[in-house]
């Protein structure tokens, strides 16, 4: 064993510790005054010297190339379960949808759990609206959050100005957010890459600063509050607005909070459902493949006589479609929105969850965005630490899996293949 | 008779620069036309402009009587005309089958026939049609790109350096093809670097320098001119 090039290595490390720690807490402001207090930045420098001495001791007996090893082999043991999921993705979503409806009904679900469901599921929609546009047309979208909050935003305004109803304001803000995703289209036609990625990051914060000083219409930053959904005219509130039906009062049930969060997470769920659906007839129909062909060779494709124009705007406009939905869904359940819901970190979620989840997948999509939401919720302790380990999960996984959790397999023709 | 292609005094460029000064050429029905010049002559540029993806700034370009300087490559594209642009540009993370489809995106109805015909031409296409096309040998992504244009049953087809970066027995393979196409009926204009081969192969040929055409006449008599013998044959 080395020790003293271990040692060496130690000082190194102590001194850059020294530096850093002397003036970060070896000075004490205590009013006006300046304490120093050494021994509290020596103990520091001590741990650090101890560990860094530990650290070179380990790489020296190969202890850590073992453990690195161990990982690497639990990793290509689990490889094939991955390998049958992606193999039967679709009876894995089978599966996993029979779970999902009977969960509020098994014993041991709560408010908390569905809540937490149901955002899971929001951020499922969103991640496959942006799917489309990153996944499949590989537009590099910064500012999905944008259509996330016009759906939001959409939804409460009609319903405070129009007076519109949950069901009326479904299919008018996902017109205006797919309205926004072609206006957002047409100036970035010719963009690619890093500039595309700057005008739509862009293009996401002019919507939350929009939202925050037209306080006028929006609420600014107090928000706006949101009118719970119906079903049939069926009102899952307390007290029923003039004339209204309870849905406990319908069926003669006690009434319960928990009945209005099953509606709305079972409403999420079914238009999950349905967006799943569509993104896969997307993916498989000539528009998803003049995407992907998009994606992988522009040139090429305007040498073949595609339209890149309406190609584009298409990607773009369906994407926002899915965010609009995926907004008014996020309204409904919350019944209270701001602006601090739709910031760029939103946007950098939704975009993890796709690129984790694989690009262009759908399970890989599914699994990503339940690891997003769910797992800082069973960690919710460890609060403080959560980016950190947000952002290794992230290295590690570009590392091992390039192409995110659930590789998209290409469907392979019989010889000869289908027309069109 | 009245040419196919006609392209009379044609400019175009990118922003200041201009890479095409004045260019007249054309192309008859059943000919294969061969397009030779140096790096940076404006031969892609040429026929990125006949497809509209380089709008041409002045000039025309009639094929088939109708006039396409200005117009869209969408609107071009599907008037019997096709490309296989300078190097392959398959589209890698999709199947060979996909690729091929996408060839003839424009066209309505049954592309079977035409999926049979460029495969009775190349058989390893069909062989690995669920392959994943980057996964392809550099000569098999060559054949996969000019399958990929003969899809849209072109009248005329547009190729850009079909010989580029490939083995000299694969390029012979190559221009082969070039020459099977052409008997098959479909007009050919051949840009190429490999000026021996491709006057060889063609009818005619331009010799392109520095935007614009410099010579031009018989292929086999280009290939005694003194001129191109020095310029572009290793004398």
């Amino acid at each position: 064993m080395n020790i003293p090039a271990a040692l060496k290595d130690s000082a190194v490390a102590s001194l850059i510790a020294l530096a850093l720690f002397v003036p970060m807490i070896g000075l004490v402001l205590k009013g006006q005054s300046l304490n120093i207090q050494l021994l509290r930045a020596l103990f520091v420098v001590a741990a650090v010297f101890a560990g860094r001495m530990l650290i070179s001791m380990l790489l020296q007996s190969g202890l850590l190339g073992r453990l690195v090893e161990v990982i690497r082999k639990v990793l290509v043991y689990l490889s094939p379960v991955v390998g049958l999921v992606e193999r039967r993705s679709f009876r894995f979503i089978g599966l996993l949808l029979v779970v999902l409806v009977a969960v509020p009904f098994l014993p041991g679900s709560s408010n908390y759990l569905i809540q937490i469901l149901s955002l899971t599921l929001v951020y499922v929609i969103l991640a496959t609206g942006l799917n489309i546009v990153v996944g499949l047309a590989g537009l590099l979208d910064l500012g999905f959050v944008a259509f996330f909050a016009t759906g939001a935003y959409g939804y409460a305004m009609l319903a405070q100005y129009a007076g519109l109803s949950f069901w009326a304001a479904i299919p008018l803000t996902a017109g205006i957010a797919a309205a926004m995703g072609c206006l957002l289209g047409l100036p970035v036609l010719r963009m690619h890459g890093d500039y595309l990625a700057i005008v739509t990051l862009g293009f996401g914060e002019i919507i939350r600063i929009l939202l925050v000083n037209m306080i006028d219409i929006t609420g600014g930053p107090n928000g706006i509050s949101v009118p719970r959904p119906t079903l049939f005219g069926l009102g899952f509130t307390r007290r029923l607005e003039e004339g209204q039906l309870g849905f406990h009062e319908f069926f003669g049930l006690p009434y319960s909070a928990s009945h209005r969060y099953i509606f709305i997470y079972l409403l999420i769920l079914a238009f999950t459902v349905a967006a799943i659906w569509i993104f896969k007839r997307l993916r498989e129909m000539p528009i998803g493949r003049a995407w992907e062909a998009l994606r992988e060779d522009e040139i090429a494709c305007k040498a073949l006589g595609i339209n890149h124009t309406t190609t584009k705007l298409s990607a773009f406009t369906l994407g926002a479609t899915f965010g609009g939905v995926g907004g008014v869904f996020f309204a409904a359940m919350e019944g209270f929105i701001n602006p601090s819901s739709f910031t760029f970190v939103e946007s950098a979620i939704i975009l993890s969850i796709v690129v984790l989840g694989g690009m262009g997948s759908i399970v890989g999509v599914i699994l990503a965005a339940m690891g997003i939401t769910l797992l800082p919720e069973l960690f919710r302790e460890f609060e403080n630490y959560r980016m950190l380990v947000f952002g290794l999960a992230m290295v590690f996984i570009m590392i091992w899996r390039p192409g995110g959790l659930l590789k998209v397999r290409r469907k392979t023709f019989a010889r000869g293949g289908h027309g069109g | 008779m009245q040419a196919l292609l006609k392209i009379k005094n044609l400019h175009a460029g990118y922003g200041p620069i201009k890479a095409l000064r004045g260019i007249n050429l054309d192309v008859q029905s059943g000919e294969i036309v061969a397009l030779i010049g140096s790096n940076g002559a404006g031969k892609t540029t040429l026929l990125m402009a006949i497809c509209g993806i380089v709008p041409p700034q002045e000039g025309s370009i009639l094929y088939d009587g109708q006039e396409f300087a200005g117009r869209k490559p969408y609107h071009i594209m599907n008037q019997g005309i096709a490309q296989v642009p300078e190097g392959r540009r398959i589209f890698p993370r999709m199947t060979v089958l996909e690729n091929l489809q996408m060839g003839a995106s424009h066209k309505d109805g049954n592309i079977q026939n035409d999926l049979e015909r460029v495969h009775a031409m190349f058989p390893v296409l069909a062989e690995r049609a669920g392959q994943i096309g980057g996964t392809l040998s550099g000569g098999e992504q060559q054949m996969l790109a000019i399958g990929r244009a003969l899809m849209s049953r072109p009248r005329l087809l547009l190729m850009d350096e079909p010989s580029l970066g490939l083995a000299p027995l694969i390029v012979k393979q190559i221009f082969d093809f070039v020459r099977e196409i052409n008997k098959a009926g479909t007009t050919i204009l051949l840009v190429e670097q490999n000026a021996y081969a491709a006057l060889k192969l063609a009818h005619r040929a331009f010799v392109l320098s520095t935007g614009e055409i410099a010579i031009s006449g018989e292929a086999k008599s280009l290939l005694q001119n003194p001129e191109v013998r020095r310029a572009y044959l290793g004398g």
